[in-house]
């Protein structure tokens, strides 16, 4: 059986892809495998995780935000991801031991047998169909309805540890679609109990179980005495702590009130060479992005975005954002170390001059550079735009005007009004798979397409490149993905990013997955500082 | 019921009465806001995928598509009985919630006074009977400083100081008295420092100010004619008169200390009710929010009250009505 994995842009040559796909075909026991490398874990103890802010359900349909940290990192704990990506952009086998299809088109999930529910009901076929269907569900209000209702008609199950899933149409990235949308489990006999979701009670068959919810402010959670993977996990503890004030957060790991939190090395500065505390980083491959407004306003012509692009100095841009040197902008779509980087089709570079002379020709076209740019108020966020609008005053015929909204604002703004020019989210596009990513930034009516980009020929490309199992034909159609991209600039992409964590030395077993969430069950105290984390 | 009472409870139901208006124009005012806040529960609970029709479908579940006065009478009628409703996301019982964070903003807002009072008092009142002497002047100065120094800086400062550099202090969190009494005071301390230093000025320049004018009073010299102690005078003849005055500031000090209990329990993570209604507000929990702003406006009520009766109490000659 050929393994279909998520097909992850840092893989490098055709060794390491056929090392990858290896790795795909022995299902969970490379998971085991990825742990094998770490130092010998020590079962006991305690670890807590700082957030930034508190889950608002336990809903298991209703996700989002697969940065650590966010909401999924504290579902998992309790849920457990039925499959999940690795830093290499790999599938590799959660609370289920394999997704896997030969034709891309019919997928097999696998589940591990005897496992139970924490409220003794069985992990099984019945369960995982009751939680999709229950996603598909309108009623349900998943951000992810449309997603899993294009499938879940095509759910059969074959026994109680056996689902086959005929898709509509072929989908090499069904798996690490699945990893990311819709991966959590909960027992159906908590979801029909509940009156709403917000009653919803944590009953799932993951790593830990929740023993305490002091919402907005902390949570603990036990071993699971039952979790199927023994002697995992490791601690007998998990706390989550919700820290809103990012100095404070840095202040407490260092001090040794928590064990992590995530964050970038500009916030850590010198705490993170402070005794006892060091950083781990995760490797995404994201880029930071803004969106184009393709449907009015200036962008609508290429020659803006263009211009848009050489006016500005990338790298400085990132250096306002990040209050850090030394970052190199992008050049491509795809990056270096990704199987789909192509040395041409690269984007548009600094060029000042070339600038000025596509906003004098738009100028003389009666199409005036006045842009709105649109942002939330966040600091960081406030100094990109400052200094975008700085930069550009510093141009003839442009005007730049900022508009700052509440965050939760955002999305309304630019994706359903869409009163933005550029929109800023300070999001990372994640790349550890190009899936679902890609499409959903890409494709006509993709989630995350806020600027409405769309053109027939990037359809056809990302199409191709889902439902092809041949390679080369992939390669190819990514190699298309990224020519469209340098040609029609349908997005703003201006610096390359990775996650960090800020942790104490005695972290043991951190394996992160999703971009970055930390697969719970790995986690260990060590006896002093780690020799291998 | 003696006759003696009945003023004083005259008086407390007149002002309770007079909180009533002041308790809806609040509250109400809270519900209309709410609706021009931008962004909903239902956004924050649905994740930024979410469709406007689903947020829409999930408003109405909650009943946040009604109009304001009718969600405003529905909250009031709950309130009536007793019951500040559950929070929008964990589901607790408010009322349950807010007696636990208010309790921990009043131990970190009442020890933040009890500082201030026994610091500021005794100085100002050593300071007041020495006027002019180095100590008065290197005080005031300090005072000065201290005044003008925002908590957003002594929360920065300190916290560096204590809980970076030193490692005395943690960093955040908290622990109930309850609990572990010993752990409560390793937490409650740096916040109560973060809040004190300005409460101790500005008690301190009130206090003095009284005093030195209590001194210029003809029955304290006539004390000091008497030859009585200097101490005698300070405690018998200038504290008592005095002490109405600065009542009155440390009763107004509370709404210092409460407002600056949002930034302390804020940066140190401590679950009181200021850190609480900074996340309700964030999370669009109006449940929550409502019964923070009742719980305000009752404490103010109540703490004016007790101010205008400790008048009384203290200085016979003044009256309660």
């Amino acid at each position: 059986m050929l393994g279909i994995s998520g097909i992850g842009p840092l893989r490098a040559g055709k060794k390491a892809r056929a090392a990858a796909l290896a790795l795909s075909l022995l299902g969970a026991g490379t998971a085991l495998a990825t742990t094998a490398a770490l130092a010998e874990p020590i079962s006991g103890g305690e670890m807590t995780i700082i957030n930034g802010s508190d889950i608002k359900s336990w809903d298991p349909a209703v996700t989002n935000a697969t940065f650590p940290g966010g909401p999924m990192d504290m579902l998992d704990a309790v849920y457990g991801f039925l499959v999940y990506l690795d830093v290499d952009g790999n599938i590799q086998g959660g609370m289920a031991e394999s997704l896997t299809s030969q034709d891309a088109r019919v997928w097999t999930l696998k589940l591990r047998p005897g496992i139970t529910f924490t409220d003794g009901t069985p992990y099984d076929a019945e369960a995982v169909k009751f939680n999709w269907d229950r996603a598909a569900d309108p009623a349900t209000l998943s951000p992810v309805q449309a997603f899993v209702a294009s499938w879940n008609k095509g759910i059969k199950i074959v026994d109680p540890l056996t689902i086959e899933i005929t898709l509509p149409d072929a989908n090499r990235n069904f798996a690490s679609q699945i990893a990311q949308l819709s991966p959590f489990v909960a027992s159906p006999a908590a979801l029909k109990a509940a009156k709403s979701k917000t009653d919803i009670k944590p009953v799932g068959a993951g790593a830990f179980l929740l023993e305490d919810w002091n919402q907005g402010v902390s949570m603990t959670l036990k071993r699971n005495p039952n979790y199927w993977d023994k002697p995992r996990p490791y601690l007998d503890t998990l706390k989550f702590k919700v820290i809103p004030e990012t100095n404070s957060r840095i202040s407490t790991v260092v001090q040794g009130g928590a064990t992590m939190m995530a964050g970038y090395p500009y916030q850590f500065g010198s705490n993170a060479t402070a005794p006892g505390v060091t950083t781990h980083e995760i490797k995404i491959a994201g880029l930071y992005r803004a969106f184009f407004n393709q449907k009015s306003g200036p962008f609508t012509d290429v020659r803006a975005r263009e211009a848009f692009y050489e006016a500005i100095d990338r790298a400085r841009l990132m250096q306002a954002y990040t209050q850090m040197p030394g970052y190199v902008p992008p050049t491509n779509y795809f990056v270096k170390g990704s199987p789909y980087y192509e040395t041409k089709d690269v984007l548009p570079t600094y060029n000042p001059k070339h600038a000025q002379e596509l906003f004098n020709a738009l100028a003389k076209d009666g199409k005036p550079f006045n842009m709105k740019l649109v942002t939330y108020n966040n600091s960081d966020l406030k100094r990109l735009a400052a200094y975008v609008q700085q930069v550009l005053s510093a141009y003839e015929n442009v005007k730049v005007s900022i508009t700052e909204v509440d965050q939760a604002q955002l999305p309304p703004t630019c994706k359903e009004q869409m009163n933005f020019d550029l929109c800023v989210d300070g999001g990372v596009l994640v790349a550890n798979g190009p899936e679902p990513m890609v499409t959903s930034h890409l494709g006509t009516g993709g989630g995350f397409n806020w600027g409405q980009y769309s053109n027939p020929e990037m359809d056809a490309a990302l199409k191709a490149a889902s439902t092809t199992m041949d390679d080369t034909a992939v390669n190819a159609a990514y190699g298309k993905v990224q020519e469209l991209v340098a040609r029609d600039l349908p997005l703003y992409i201006f610096g390359s990013e990775t996650r960090f964590l800020l942790l104490r030395d005695d972290t043991g077993g951190v394996v992160p997955s999703n971009g970055g969430i930390l697969q719970k069950q790995y986690l260990y105290v060590c006896k002093g500082a780690c020799k291998d984390k | 019921m003696s006759a003696g009472a009945l003023p004083y409870l005259k008086a407390i139901s007149t002002r309770l009465l007079a909180g009533i208006p002041v308790f809806i124009l609040v509250t109400f005012a809270a519900t209309a806001l709410s609706s021009l806040a931008p962004g909903s529960a239902a956004q924050l609970i649905l994740g930024e995928n979410a469709s406007s029709q689903q947020i829409a479908e999930l408003n109405a579940a909650y009943g946040y598509d009604l109009p304001v006065w009718e969600r405003y009478f529905k909250w009031l009628g709950g309130v009536v009985q007793g019951d500040f409703g559950r929070t929008l996301f964990s589901q607790q019982s408010v009322a349950k919630l807010l007696v636990d964070r208010a309790a921990v903003t009043f131990e970190i807002a009442f020890l933040a006074m009890f500082v201030s009072f026994i610091i500021a008092v005794p100085l100002a009142l050593y300071t007041a009977s020495h006027p002019g002497k180095l100590l008065d002047t290197v005080l005031r100065s300090i005072a000065s400083v201290l005044l003008s120094v925002p908590t957003f800086v002594t929360v920065v400062l300190l916290a560096y100081i204590f809980a970076i550099v030193l490692r005395w202090l943690p960093a955040t969190g908290w622990e109930n008295f309850s609990d572990d009494p010993l752990a409560n005071l390793w937490y409650v301390t740096l916040p109560v420092l973060c809040l004190a230093p300005h409460q101790t000025a500005y008690l301190y320049r009130v206090a003095r100010g009284e005093f030195l004018a209590t001194l210029q009073e003809d029955f304290v010299t006539v004390a000091r004619a008497k030859g009585m102690p200097l101490s005698y005078i300070l405690l018998r003849h200038v504290l008592r008169p005095s002490l109405p005055q600065v009542l009155t500031v440390l009763g107004l000090s509370m709404t210092y200390l409460l407002g600056g209990s949002f930034i302390v329990e804020s940066y140190f993570a401590v679950p009181g009710i200021g850190w609480t209604i900074l996340s309700a507000v964030n999370s669009h929990d109006f449940p929550v929010v409502q019964a923070i702003l009742s719980l305000t406006v009752a404490i103010f009520v109540v703490i004016f009250i007790l101010v205008d009766l400790g008048y009384t109490l203290i200085d016979p000659r003044v009256d309660v009505s």
